[in-house]
């Protein structure tokens, strides 16, 4: 499996200065997100808000600082949208995707978080820690959940992306990983229109490295019954009404990310592997997506 | 050496201030001996070679202390010296045997103090090495290192871990320290001192190099200087580590003692009727078992991390030819080495320059054979 113009596998660009990428956070915001998260003390749009500045630092802390300037280096494009029934830039006023080093530096404010520390002797994990971590998103919910108008913008602003003149000393943006959105949401949809056929749109699109990535993340009130980048409709579809769709909805994992996939999870995972994970921790995406890793070859 | 001759040049007109201020003392003397009542004249020539001397004084002072601010702290661990600044572009050339035994520098260089000799690429006597960084980026930028004694025949090729704190200066430190002490990474507790020796090392690079150049820039731009504790403290660097030490046996043989922490690898080959054969690769043989999380040296002093550098750190002793080379690569580079191993390294064997290494790996990588990544390559002949 070869890009048409490269001889270069699909999926193996690493992302770098030269040939950075850009990720798509959609955020569900609506009415259903107030509920509170069985065992957590939180509602889903808490739980939601936590997972997403949860990536947005674990993917800024794995750029490299370069060493000639203490900047983070440019490797990566974020942008965030939250939506109900209409869809807002969380990051910027327009959309229009952020540097990551420049978004580092608009974090609005710290909050303090509890990690959980391994206790050998009770075999369990401890909130025993506490830290304080940078944050760029409020939980907020308002409305109804119209998922199709996410993904509309998002098509957008992914295709003003690649459309883009690169900076200097980038490479046309064609040439780079393609683009990758993670979807956050309680999966209960009541738009005007159905997202899914949206999705293989987007998905039919991309760059030289392949076609735009989705990913989904699913999560429900009772968080239970985790599942990890599943292949097939029936390992979810007694989950949630709601699963199967997204599950559909999302990207088959490329072969040359699925031995990466498997170190994180600590498992092979079989042939057509789906990024999506229902009730887990939305860290693994980032984790799996370890951009100074892609592909042969760990550093 | 700018500042030195400066300074010197600063000590002769002192010198001659010196000279003009005791003329106007013994003048002053002469009038007064001459006169019997010191007049007018006489003390303002006498105040005049007092203040000569002070000028003198100061000026000496000045030229003295201008003489040793310029030249930069010497760097941890390096041995090296100082070396005119590379433009850090492109392939590293092959370094040769230099009277002062280094090869150019590829360090950026730090507020007013040239380039830095940490990363001063060492002399490998008749090992040759090649470098490059990843497609795109300068030399100054690749987080790869090695080093080299060819005197006592031991050679160590690093890989910073990019998304690591700083990894290409520990990367270095590591390199020259698994050179000058190859002892210590056979036994546990000599290794955790080295280790910590190390560490300490990166840590001085950091404050007294890194960082005052980092806030310098920061201040100039406008900016409060970044608090880099947290990083420096709890994050820092890590790498990889391939080493060889080459004895001479008795019997005409080699022994090679092989010492590897992570992906980096060493390749055995020995030149048969048929072309190069690799005999060993250590401590990975298989293309597909490279993975992305491999074993490391931190520069944390979290006793996990120590224990587990231990853990992670692999020797192998082989008995050898004269006439075998043994290969030092980085991860990516022996990966596609090894899918292929006699051809790919007769190619390497037979590379003229650093210009046809460099051409081989663009072709690679545009190929589809060969990721993107930094590729340090030693080659280092047993005879």
């Amino acid at each position: 499996m070869t890009s048409p113009f490269t001889a270069l596998p699909l999926y193996t660009r690493r992302f770098s200065r030269r040939h950075p990428g850009l990720f798509v956070f959609l955020l569900d915001q609506s009415r259903s997100m107030s509920e509170p998260v069985a065992g957590m003390n939180c509602s889903k749009a808490d739980f939601a808000a936590t997972a997403l500045n949860e990536l947005i630092y674990a993917m800024l802390d794995q750029t490299p600082i370069d060493d000639d300037t203490g900047e983070r280096r440019k490797y990566l494009y974020v942008t965030a949208l939250g939506y109900s029934d209409e869809v807002v830039s969380l990051l910027t006023p327009d959309g229009a995707p952020i540097d990551l080093p420049a978004l580092g530096k608009r974090a609005l404010g710290q909050a303090t978080v509890a990690r959980d520390v391994y206790v050998s002797r009770s075999g369990t994990y401890q909130a025993v820690q506490e830290t304080t971590r940078p944050y760029w998103i409020k939980p907020s919910w308002v409305n109804a959940t119209q998922m199709d108008k996410a993904f509309i913008r998002a098509r957008d602003i992914i295709r003003a992306w690649l459309d883009a003149p690169p900076e200097p000393g980038q490479a046309p943006r064609q040439h780079g990983f393609p683009p990758i959105i993670i979807h956050i949401t309680d999966g209960e949809d009541n738009g005007v229109y159905d997202p899914e056929p949206l999705t293989y749109e987007i998905r039919s699109e991309g760059t030289q490295q392949g076609a735009t990535l989705i990913f989904n993340c699913h999560f429900t009130a009772t968080m239970l019954d985790p599942c990890i980048f599943p292949a097939r409709e029936y390992e979810v579809s007694h989950l949630n009404p709601f699963a199967a769709k997204l599950l559909a909805m999302s990207s088959i994992i490329p072969e040359p990310l699925l031995l990466t996939a498997g170190e994180i999870t600590g498992q092979a995972l079989q042939p057509g592997a789906r990024g999506f994970i229902y009730n887990s921790n939305a860290e693994i995406l980032v984790k799996f997506l370890n951009f100074g890793t892609l592909g042969t070859g760990a550093v | 050496m700018a500042s030195l001759s400066s300074a010197k040049g600063f000590d002769r007109v002192a010198c001659v201030g010196l000279g003009c201020a005791l003329i106007s003392i013994v003048g002053a003397g002469l009038v007064l001996l001459a006169r019997p009542v010191l007049d007018a004249a006489g003390l303002l020539v006498a105040a005049a070679g007092l203040l000569g001397i002070l000028a003198a004084a100061l000026w000496l002072f000045t030229a003295r202390h201008a003489a040793v601010t310029p030249l930069a702290a010497p760097p941890p661990l390096s041995g090296g010296q100082p070396c005119p600044p590379s433009d850090g572009e492109g392939p590293s050339p092959l370094p040769s045997p230099s009277a002062d035994g280094e090869g150019p520098g590829v360090g950026p260089p730090g507020p007013g103090v040239g380039p830095d000799p940490l990363f001063t690429l060492p002399a490998t006597g008749a090992a040759r090495a090649f470098i490059l960084a990843k497609e795109g980026e300068p030399l100054a930028r690749c987080q790869d290192f090695y080093a080299a004694d060819p005197v006592q025949r031991v050679f160590a090729v690093t890989d910073g871990v990019s998304t690591s704190f700083l990894p290409r200066a520990w990367a270095s430190i590591i390199a020259r320290a698994a050179v000058r002490a190859p002892a210590a990474l056979h036994e546990e507790a000599a290794f955790l001192v080295w280790l910590a020796e190390c560490r300490a090392a990166w840590h001085a690079w950091v404050v007294n190099r890194w960082l005052p150049m980092i806030h310098a820039q920061q201040t100039a731009r406008g900016e409060v200087p970044t608090d880099y504790r947290n990083l420096i403290h709890h994050k820092g660097a890590q790498t990889t580590l391939i080493a060889c030490q080459v004895t001479p046996e008795l019997d005409a043989g080699v022994r090679v003692d092989l010492v590897a922490v992570g992906d980096a690898v060493a390749l055995h080959a020995r030149q048969t009727d048929e072309g190069w054969a690799l005999l060993t690769a250590f401590p990975i043989a298989d293309p597909t078992a490279f993975g992305t999380q491999p074993g490391t040296l931190p520069t944390s002093s979290d006793p996990v991390w120590q224990a587990r550098a231990w853990a992670d750190l692999r020797r192998m002793t082989l008995t050898a030819s004269p006439k075998d080379v043994i290969l030092l690569a980085t991860d990516t580079l022996a990966a596609w080495i090894l899918r292929d191993p006699s051809a790919r390294i007769a190619r390497m064997l037979a590379l003229p320059d650093a210009a046809a290494y460099a051409t081989l790996i663009a072709q690679e990588r545009q190929s589809g054979t060969m990721h993107e990544d930094d590729m340090t390559l030693l080659i280092v002949p047993l005879a």
